[in-house]
């Protein structure tokens, strides 16, 4: 009776060391992936900042009166008229020769 | 107290169950005494075990939720908000970082000097404000400048004067800028909402506090507007305002069947980068937040009142002989026809004494009662606020009634009239404006019917007319290949002393493809002016038509409309 008592507590207290360490490792283990993590979400809250002024800068460079000014300035081009439109008949088949149908 | 601790190491406390058994030794230790108190601590130390692990599985159990913290408005730096996209997802309003400057007055040495070397840097900061600002010792937070440029920033920063820090908030910004300012509304510096979606956004969607600057989780709010189409509006009416030398102009283009709004346009707007200008008078949004007489284009709701009541046909002929004097009032024309007038002529030729008789021949209750199922009469709302309510005369007697007829003693804001007349030409049905893309369910939508579809049929062809006819006051309106029909509202402004010599307000509103129309237009130019370039003309056939024509023909292909065949009108 009385050893089995006296290893049962050996054990407990082995056991409670052991535990002890374990929690020890478990615990630093957690600070440093915390840490980790503290930084990527960093990194991610950056990365979407940048991402919100690029996409800020992307529609002001997009913007309808910019590009309609560049256009006109640059590219000679002017808002489409009716009559620019065609219709897929109106387009010559190869070896067809001259223009099916009659679009100016 | 030694002696109880050996005894519990010593003696378990199963042996101490049994007080015999307990040697006598140390003789003062009574067994019953000490068994008692072993046993209240064990039950102390294992009631606090059993409520710690209690508390923990509960914690476990419960799941992810941390501490929660409520917070009061003011404590918040800063409110995140959703983005804001057109109906095709690009982009009008979004949330970006930028430094603010700031300063602790109590580190700072020299404010005269700091102020100056600032001054250098911050235009239009006066160095007297700033070094005042700089010498108040007891405090340790003073704002210098919000909202700067991450260059200017770097600028300050690379001074290194100690004192000054910079702090990263919220600011709103508007790529496409005026384009679609009234719409949009603005925020206040702490990036809450004051005007607009902006201010429907605070409301509905919800914004959250921040207290560093961080995006929401809320996905973009999606209008209804098509930025190409809103562009092409705007600037139509930019340069109709420099054509006609006029202070004003508004426009709106309106999907009959959805009401979703596609373009909305008042000039003269405003950046709502810079908010401070939208507070100005004449930046008002003359679509919501101003009602007009809007004039001849009520002939429209008028005729179809008479049609759809079956009070009239296209061929019913009325009296136009004569001018109408009732009291100290006469109604004439512009170009009196002086004879018998069919509904049809009347329209095309927008007679006001053949409107005036036939609204005589409805009578006042009827065409009240039509206006008020178009939802005419009642105070409108749409996500950017409440619109202006319509004004008329509560009595509405013969003469208003008359007068009614060709728009004048009725005021609303022009969005409210464009949204009650498209139930004319969509086949009967309501429909209420909005600036949100809509998912129509096909199912289950279901807008209620206010006239027969065969009056909106009727409509359309009168509207067609209108434009097609030679002699129609709507032919400056056409547009090869995409049938548009129309009618225009030429409306003397009301002063002091009555309408005379206060200009008009001209006005046009028109519907293509008008066998089918999908989408409705509203074109308002106000106070035109004589020019060449309307054949010294002010009414809205030579100002607002043309207009309209210009903008149709660039926005509808916008809106994926391409146009009929040109092959026999080229």
């Amino acid at each position: 009776m009385k050893s089995i008592g006296r290893f049962l507590t050996i054990a407990g207290v082995v056991g409670t060391i052991a535990v002890v360490f374990v929690l020890y490792a478990t615990k630093h283990d957690t600070r440093a992936l915390d840490q980790r993590v503290r930084e990527l979400e960093r990194l991610v809250d950056r990365a979407e900042t940048d991402v919100a002024v690029l996409r800020a800068e992307w529609g002001h460079l997009t913007e309808p009166r910019r590009i309609e000014r560049l256009t006109r300035k640059h590219l000679g081009l002017a808002p489409m008229h009716p009559s620019q439109f065609g219709t897929a008949e109106e387009i010559a088949l190869r070896g067809d020769g001259d223009l099916a149908g009659d679009s100016r | 107290m030694s002696a109880p601790t050996i005894v519990k190491i010593r003696v378990p406390a199963s042996e101490l169950a049994q007080p015999h058994e307990v040697k006598s030794k140390p003789a003062r230790v009574r067994p019953v005494t000490l068994r008692r108190r072993m046993a209240i601590f064990t039950c102390l130390v294992a009631g606090a075990f059993a409520a710690v692990s209690g508390q923990l599985l509960r914690l476990g159990l419960k799941g992810e939720h941390g501490p929660s913290l409520s917070m009061a408005r003011p404590l918040a730096r800063s409110w995140a908000r959703p983005d804001i996209v057109d109906r095709k997802g690009r982009l009008l309003a979004t949330d970006v970082a930028i430094p603010s400057l700031v300063a602790d007055p109590a580190i700072i040495d020299d404010p005269d000097l700091v102020a100056l070397e600032l001054a250098k840097h911050l235009e239009g900061e006066d160095p007297a404000k700033l070094a005042k600002k700089l010498a108040q010792k007891g405090r340790r937070f003073v704002w210098i400048k919000r909202g700067l440029t991450p260059k200017k920033a770097q600028e300050i920063h690379d001074l290194g004067i100690p004192g000054l820090r910079f702090r990263n908030e919220l600011r709103r910004i508007y790529p496409a800028g005026n384009t679609a300012s009234h719409v949009l509304g603005t925020v206040s510096v702490d990036n809450l909402g004051q005007l607009g979606i902006e201010r429907f956004i605070d409301d509905k969607v919800g914004v959250e506090a921040v207290n560093a600057p961080g995006r929401t989780t809320k996905p973009p709010v999606r209008l209804s507007l098509d930025l190409g189409a809103q562009h092409a509006l705007r600037a139509e009416l930019a340069d109709a305002m420099k054509r006609y030398k006029s202070a004003a102009a508004a426009g709106i283009v309106l999907d009959v069947a959805t009401g979703e709004i596609l373009a909305a346009s008042s000039l003269p707007d405003y950046d709502p980068n810079h908010s401070a200008e939208s507070l100005e008078k004449r930046r008002i949004d003359r679509l919501v937040r101003e009602r007009y007489e809007l004039g001849s284009v009520f002939k429209t709701l008028t005729l179809a009142a008479a049609i759809d009541g079956n009070y009239a046909t296209t061929e019913t002929e009325f009296d136009a002989r004569l001018p109408i004097k009732i009291g100290r009032y006469t109604i004439n024309d512009l170009h009196p026809a002086r004879r018998w007038m069919t509904a049809r002529d009347i329209f095309v030729q927008s007679s006001n004494i053949g409107s005036a008789r036939i609204a005589d021949h409805l009578g006042p209750e009827r065409l009240r009662g039509f206006f008020a199922r178009l939802g005419l009469l009642e105070q409108m709302e749409t996500e950017i606020g409440p619109l202006v309510a319509p004004d008329f005369p509560d009595a509405w007697r013969r003469i208003h009634n008359m007068t009614i007829s060709y728009g004048h003693g009725l005021a609303v804001a022009p969005l409210q009239f464009a949204a009650a007349s498209a139930a004319l030409f969509n086949g009967g049905k309501r429909i209420y404006p909005t600036f949100l893309k809509v998912q129509i369910d096909r199912v289950r939508y279901r807008p209620k019917s206010v006239l027969k579809q065969e009056t909106s049929g009727v409509m359309r062809g009168l509207m067609r007319l209108n434009v097609t006819s030679p002699s129609g006051t709507g032919r400056h309106a056409n547009v090869p290949g995409y049938e548009v029909g129309g009618k225009t509202g030429t409306a003397d402004i009301p002063g002091k002393g009555g309408y005379k010599g206060n200009g008009v307000n001209s006005s046009f509103l028109a519907i293509f493809p008008a066998n089918e129309p999908r989408y409705l237009t509203l074109v308002t130019i106000f106070k035109p002016k004589r020019t060449a370039a309307s054949g010294n003309s002010v009414t809205a056939g030579r100002t607002a038509a043309p207009t309209t024509a210009r903008i149709i023909e660039r926005v509808a292909p916008i809106l994926g409309l391409a146009p009929r065949p040109l092959k026999g009108e080229m």
